[in-house]
């Protein structure tokens, strides 16, 4: 497990700022906010990821009505959002991306969902909420390490492969903290944005 | 845990970035219309692909002069165009690249008899019409009532108009 500096200064200690992590087991020039970019910036992948959820949770009124093509732009439009605005805050200096950061992850939602619900069709969240996440944990005040990013569109993240494959990859960045003796459970949150 | 202990810890970790990730943003948002127009032509390349089951990504990279790899760059919206490419591209799939609108050509609608008031019906109630084989019970305008219930979906109404099943939707 490797830290690769994404909006942070690696010479700058204490250690503040957006790191992604990149386990060996990842292409070579690759860590997790690469691949999070590359996926989202690429039609096809965002084509496809909707098609597959188009029918069961795009077409039936809950966000109200989407074609394809406009499912895939709205998730192009949050990706380029998200994108500039952690650019910008970190080019107006390192304090005002950790306001950004702090203000806008919130502690990822580890509520148990019952097997009842498991087993039910899954539901698509709030409309009013974003569809692209990011995820990452914040090991110290100031530090937040990004374990990956996805489109996510129903109420529950265990109720999507893609998000709870998300969780997955946090579960595992924890894992890698403590085999490490990284990991302070006072300081250690997993947040998503 | 200790503070400098952790410190330690996290920067014995650090490692260089060597992805692209970071000019990659930079050229796309420096050319933001551009990237934009990009991935606009590779989503209604797809959508083409999708509603053309006879053409394939290998039929397009002969069909339009490219390399296989080329038309992959083309479908994840990274392939930079001149407004001429767009224009030849749109010849040789006889479809508008630029526009919102679901995929129709002009040739046709010329080869299916009142395709316009069927298209134009279309359009405007696209997002109905998605779930109006399920909600919508009655709908009168003339022979389109029978049209609307009889199709499952927008796909298949597209496809079967396109392959020159006019009878499907006119008089089924």
């Amino acid at each position: 497990m490797e830290f690769v500096p994404i909006f942070a200064n690696p010479n700058e200690t204490p250690f503040r700022g957006l790191y992604a992590v990149r386990y060996e087991d990842m292409p070579e020039g690759e860590n997790s906010w690469s691949q999070f970019i590359d996926k989202l910036s690429d039609a096809e992948f965002r084509r496809s990821f909707i098609q597959a959820r188009h029918a069961n949770l795009l077409v039936k009124g809950y966000f109200g009505t989407y074609t394809v093509s406009e499912a895939s732009n709205r998730v192009l439009d949050e990706f380029l959002d998200i994108t500039d605005e952690l650019a910008d805050a970190y080019q107006n200096g390192i304090q005002e991306l950790i306001l950004l950061l702090n203000e806008r992850f919130k502690p990822l939602d580890n509520q148990v969902v019952s097997e009842e619900l498991m087993r039910s069709k899954a539901k698509p969240m709030n409309p009013k909420e974003p569809w692209v996440r990011l995820y990452a944990v914040k090991v110290s005040p100031d530090l937040y390490i990004f374990s990956g990013g996805t489109i996510k569109l129903t109420q529950y993240i265990d109720q999507d492969e893609a998000t709870k494959h998300e969780k997955a990859k946090v579960d595992r960045l924890r894992q890698c903290l403590i085999n490490e003796g990284m990991y302070d459970r006072d300081a250690y949150t997993e947040l998503e944005l | 845990m200790d503070k400098s202990e952790f410190e330690r810890k996290f920067k014995a970790k650090i490692k260089a970035d060597t992805s692209a990730w970071k000019s990659k943003l930079a050229a796309d948002r420096a050319n933001r219309k551009e990237f934009r127009r990009s991935q606009r032509v590779a989503d209604r390349i797809l959508e083409f692909l999708e509603q053309n089951k006879d053409w394939s990504q290998k039929r397009l990279a002969e069909a339009l002069d490219v390399t296989p790899q080329h038309i992959s760059k083309i479908l994840k919206g990274q392939a930079n165009f001149t407004l001429n490419t767009i224009e030849a591209m749109e010849q040789v799939l006889g479809v508008n690249l630029l526009e919102e609108r679901p995929i129709k050509t002009e040739a046709q609608l010329q080869t299916v008899p009142h395709a316009d008031v069927v298209y134009k019906e279309f359009f405007v109630t696209e997002m109905n019409l998605i779930v109006a084989a399920e909600e919508v019970e009655t709908y009168t305008y003339d022979g389109l009532q029978v049209f609307y219930q009889s199709c499952i979906n927008y796909t298949q109404v597209k496809s079967r108009l396109r392959s020159g099943e006019t009878s499907y939707a006119l008089s089924a």
